[in-house]
């Protein structure tokens, strides 16, 4: 795979989505920020800067996550209906390039997104609190493990974007998405049941299944809790793994596809 | 003048008619859709586990959501009792369920049970006269929130509060062995044991209420007890 390719489609990925205006969203997240810094204090008791962690924090991973999915399942259908693909292929570009430029470029403008609502968040805290304190660390953690999960969204959507048309991908990308967040009820489920056959399925599942529940610290980074080291290992490397699944699954199927 | 110059003039002049029209429309419909709507004192969903499934890991949000709920409807039904005057008895029958649910979607959120739990004891129409329902929530909130003595000492001043000192001596005794308790807390302990209730052990109580938040209604309550009290004037 040439490196240079792949960095050239990336980048001109995320400057189409710049183009686009898809980060006018830093916008709403803004104002979302500044009316929750604001309001508040007035209209609940104790709860100022927790109210700013976990709005930011959802804010981050909603907007992401619209992004991920909006942007990921038109990743490559945009280009075969504008016929841009044609030329693209025309040229010395091997079909798993396309694909893995494509996702950088994705991952680039979600994570320059990610960094500015960061910021935001950041600047939020900091008039709330006057200062920030040694537990906002462990909300740094929460921001990262969003964006791991949006680097996991956005691999299923392009994966779906390489066989299906825009709405399908988007339901199933949601669909995979809801039932991620719900695996570990999937699997107790199947606990309750006393059907072995039934067991074995949901656990099966359970493991198939993008697992999103486990990205979730937000309540618990909220209270100032920090999370232990060998989970922020072991959801980078879970998301290392199945992004190179999808990745891999992506460029099977777009490979194998007839352009005609 | 050009086309474009045209429609640009068209929805400069056409825009603002059209939402002043909107306003207007929004305006007459609201005593009907009003009619329309739950009364304000209804829980769309009750269970607390069905909202936290729903809440799709936004849990923590959700929780704070509700509590602000939690505050917003206690506040609205003193507010109307200072309005009108009315010393009517008032139960505030939503505030154990809204609390409920508060506390199932963030069972870290300790504000909710020490202030919850004063919304629910304080007798009526100030609170919802409940010390049963407080003395359960602040239990439930040590079990979720192990590491948080004080609500020892709130659970031992709701106990102290209604006259059952052998609960409140419990509770101040339990909160004192946490290794980061304050050391007034075993004294509490002994001397609501020994003495029961005295004017001296509440205006300390009292005090250790005010020092203890920020926030101006816990406070303003303290200082109306300890003015009571005659601690201050």
């Amino acid at each position: 795979m040439n490196a240079v390719l792949v960095a050239v489609i990336a980048w001109n990925t995320f400057r189409e989505a710049v183009r686009d205006r898809v980060l006018y969203n830093l916008v709403f997240f803004a104002l979302l920020m500044i009316s929750a810094a604001i309001l508040v204090g007035q209209i609940s008791i104790g709860i100022e800067r927790l109210i700013i962690v976990n709005l930011g924090l959802s804010a981050i991973s909603v907007f992401g996550a619209v992004m991920a999915v909006f942007l990921g399942v038109g990743l490559v259908h945009k280009e075969i209906e504008r016929r841009t693909l044609y030329t693209m292929l025309s040229k010395p570009v091997r079909r798993t390039e396309f694909i893995a430029g494509k996702y950088f470029g994705l991952a680039i403008t979600l994570a320059v997104n990610t960094l500015l609502m960061t910021v935001g968040l950041v600047t939020a805290l900091l008039y709330v609190d006057g200062t920030l304190r040694r537990e906002d660390a462990a909300v740094m953690t929460g921001v990262f493990f969003i964006f791991l999960q949006l680097l996991l969204l956005t691999g299923i959507a392009l994966a779906f974007s390489c066989f299906a048309t825009p709405v399908v991908s988007t339901l199933g990308t949601l669909g995979l998405y809801l039932a991620g967040i719900f695996s570990d009820d999937i699997r107790t489920f199947g606990s309750l049941s006393e059907n072995p056959a039934m067991q074995r399925l949901t656990t099966f599942l359970y493991y198939v299944l993008p697992n999103f529940g486990q990205f979730n610290v937000i309540s618990a980074v909220g209270h100032g809790q920090s999370v232990p080291g060998a989970l922020i290992a072991g959801n980078t490397a879970y998301t290392l793994l199945y992004v190179t699944v999808t990745l891999i699954a992506a460029a099977a199927i777009f490979s194998n596809r007839n352009m005609k | 003048m050009t086309e474009r110059t045209n429609a640009k003039t068209r929805a400069i002049i056409a825009i603002p008619l059209l939402m002043l029209g909107v306003w207007m429309v929004a305006r007459f419909n609201e005593p009907y859709a009003a009619k329309m709507q739950p009364g304000p004192d209804v829980l769309n969903l009750s269970s607390a586990r069905v909202i936290k499934a729903l809440s799709i890991g936004y849990n923590g949000l959700m929780a704070d959501i509700y509590w602000t709920r939690a505050v917003q409807y206690y506040g609205d039904k003193r507010h109307a009792v200072q309005l009108t005057g009315n010393q009517a008895v008032e139960h505030y029958p939503l505030l154990d369920p809204l609390l409920e649910i508060t506390v199932t979607l963030d069972p870290q959120l300790v504000v909710a049970y020490k202030f919850g739990a004063y919304f629910l004891t304080e007798p009526s129409p100030v609170g919802a006269a409940r010390p049963d329902l407080a003395a359960r929530l602040l239990r439930q909130g040590i079990t979720n929130n192990p590491n948080e003595w004080r609500l020892w000492a709130d659970l031992g001043m709701i106990y102290y509060q209604h006259g059952d000192y052998a609960h409140a001596a419990e509770a101040y005794r339990m909160g004192s062995e946490h290794p980061h308790a304050d050391e007034w807390m075993k004294v509490m302990a002994a001397k609501i044991a020994q003495e029961g209730g005295t004017n001296q052990i509440s205006v300390f109580l009292w005090s250790q209420i005010f020092q203890s938040t920020k926030d101006p209604l816990i406070r303003n309550n303290a200082l109306q007890h300890l003015r009571e009290l005659g601690a201050v004037r």
